[in-house]
């Protein structure tokens, strides 16, 4: 092998390295393309939250409902461990208390002034999810409300990441 | 004026400033506050309570053989026949010795599971509707089988409300008790174009019952569009006892009215044993019985059989401690005295022992009675929750369906 063979292997070989590493780059770190992170099973808020021109303000209101529906996920599923002295033991108690949290957690401030989709949005989820009953909860129906805000709660963090 | 130092210059300052302070104070009365809406509806006032001493409106007039044609008309008329599942696991003796646990409406118990106090529920819907703590009414005339089935039914109803059973609850108004136990349950029209109940007091439990199970319901303490039964009157009960439910010339539209409510469930009960089976089942008893009581408590917060009384009260709780049912009077809170147990006990109540029930009960005019009807469940609105304007709204669910 002579002396400008060698030189010529060394500089093919620096290249690919810098085409594998300028590529690498690009692609957040990661030699294959990038993978699409799977969208949230729940409604598409991305859609909804959009309706708001201010794209700052519609992110914060996305990760704000997203937070209240965890809590409200959370809450139900701690209190039902309660067993006979769970507070939430209805439909209706699960209405107040959503209720109730949104309007403290907003000061009163309505989601659907500025997203007026939402609600149906949240309602077609609801139903399809958790259903309408009113009446008492057993462990069945409180694992759908748990996981039907659950849902909603990571479709609107991912509208609050998307927007 | 000088200082000569910085500290007397300082004081000056100090001292000035307070003084005007405390002339802004003086000089300016303090700004009324702006009276805050809470949204619910104003709690119906109470009559001024009957004073220890004073001779109270009692009311009860027994008619047995009416009572029994009743109990006749019923397909089951005892509460053993009515609801046999409720003895199934209630034993009194296994009770006495084995008390059961705490249910839902006792949910802190004071010791040791000693009982069962349906009227937990009733401070719970109370509160939740009209926002303030419940008071016991006191009756006006000698309407006081009106006062024992409003009770009884706002405490099973309320029972059934705080267990997600039933969608609304209201406070029954007396006034249509009487008048239709009076009248319309006795077979009178009740159109009220004669004053058929004529101008004397009393009525019996049968009567009662037969009015909220079979003949017409309850109407509630709240504006109608032909009147307004927010607050207790004893005029109205005196009215309406004579002309029956709706008063003079009504033309039966509160009959009509009071239909729509009717209790769902009605059981004659005749022993201690019964009524602590339906009471642990949430049921209460308006009773009606001629034994009178001291108006003191002893230790345990009961009451000593003494006298007569041609009267209707409510049991309202049963333990098993010291084994009794408590008896809730229409007289207001302040005519018996003495100590309570658990801390909670209405005032104007007071414990029965077990003998002093029985020969209550042994009239055979004392029904447990269960929630009203006509109050179905609406379906949960999936949609309000997120735009409603006032948080409160949710208590009704109708307002629920009108949100935007």
């Amino acid at each position: 092998m002579t002396e400008a063979t060698s030189k010529y292997r060394l500089l093919l070989a620096a290249a690919v390295i810098a085409a594998v590493a300028y590529f690498a780059g690009k692609n957040g770190g990661q030699l294959g393309p990038q993978p699409t992170p799977a969208p949230p099973r729940g409604p598409d808020l991305v859609a909804v939250f959009s309706a708001n021109p201010d794209k700052a303000e519609a992110k914060k209101h996305a990760v704000c409902f997203g937070a209240i529906c965890a809590r409200i996920a959370d809450t139900v599923e701690v209190d039902a461990k309660r067993g006979d002295q769970r507070r939430l033991q209805s439909g209706i108690d699960i209405s107040a208390y959503r209720s109730d949290l949104r309007y403290y957690t907003t000061s009163g401030w309505s989601f659907a002034a500025k997203y007026p989709a939402l609600r149906t949005a949240v309602e077609e989820w609801l139903d399809a999810e958790a259903g309408k009953d009113p009446k008492q909860l057993d462990e069945a129906t409180t694992r759908r409300w748990v996981d039907a805000f659950r849902g909603l709660a990571a479709s609107a963090e991912h509208a609050g990441r998307a927007l | 004026m000088k200082f000569s130092t910085i500290s007397e210059l300082a004081a000056a300052v100090a001292i000035g400033i307070f003084v005007s302070v405390a002339v802004l104070s003086i000089s300016q009365p303090e700004a009324p506050q702006p009276k805050v809406s809470s949204g619910l509806p104003d709690a119906p006032p109470l009559v001024a309570p009957v004073a220890p001493g004073n001779t109270p409106p009692m009311g009860y007039q027994p008619h047995p053989a009416e009572s029994k044609a009743f109990l006749q008309s019923l397909p089951n008329p005892t509460i053993r026949e009515a609801g046999p599942d409720l003895f199934k696991d209630s034993n009194i003796r296994k009770l006495l010795h084995d008390p059961p646990k705490g249910t839902a409406f006792q949910p802190q118990p004071a010791k040791a599971d000693d009982g069962v106090y349906p009227y937990r529920a009733l401070y719970k819907s109370y509160r939740q509707v009209y926002g303030t703590d419940w008071k016991c009414g006191t009756q006006g005339i000698g309407d006081c089988v009106s006062w024992g089935w409003h009770h009884g039914i706002a405490i099973a109803s309320a029972v059934e409300h705080q267990a997600g059973n039933l969608a609304e609850w209201k406070l029954p108004a007396t006034e249509a008790i009487y008048g239709g136990a009076r009248v319309e349950a006795s077979g009178h029209p009740g159109d009220g174009s004669r004053a058929y109940g004529g101008w004397s007091d009393g009525s019996y439990g049968a009567a009662a019952a037969k009015w909220v199970h079979d003949r017409g319901g309850i109407l509630f303490r709240e504006k109608y569009e032909p009147f307004d039964l927010s607050v207790y009157s004893a005029d109205r009960a005196k009215q309406w006892g004579a002309y029956g439910c709706g008063g003079k010339s009504d033309g039966g539209k509160a009959d009509d009215l009071a239909k729509k409510h009717p209790a769902k469930r009605v059981a004659l009960v005749r022993t201690f044993d019964e009524a602590a089976a339906a009471l642990r089942s949430g049921y209460p008893i308006p009773v009606c019985s001629m034994q009178g009581f001291a108006s003191t408590r002893d230790k345990d917060g009961f009451a000593r059989a003494s006298g007569s009384w041609a009267h209707c009260m409510c049991f309202i709780a049963v333990r098993f401690d010291r084994p009794g049912l408590l008896c809730l009077n229409s007289w207001g809170e302040t005519w018996v005295t003495g100590p309570k147990y658990p801390e909670d006990m209405p005032e104007g109540s007071f414990w029965v022992d077990v003998g002093t029930v029985n020969r209550m009960l042994a009239q055979e005019d004392s029904y447990a009675v269960s929630a009203v009807d006509g109050f179905p469940f609406r379906p949960l609105d999936n949609a309000g929750w997120v735009s409603l304007p006032n948080h409160e709204q949710h208590r009704n669910p109708a307002s629920l369906a009108m949100a935007p």
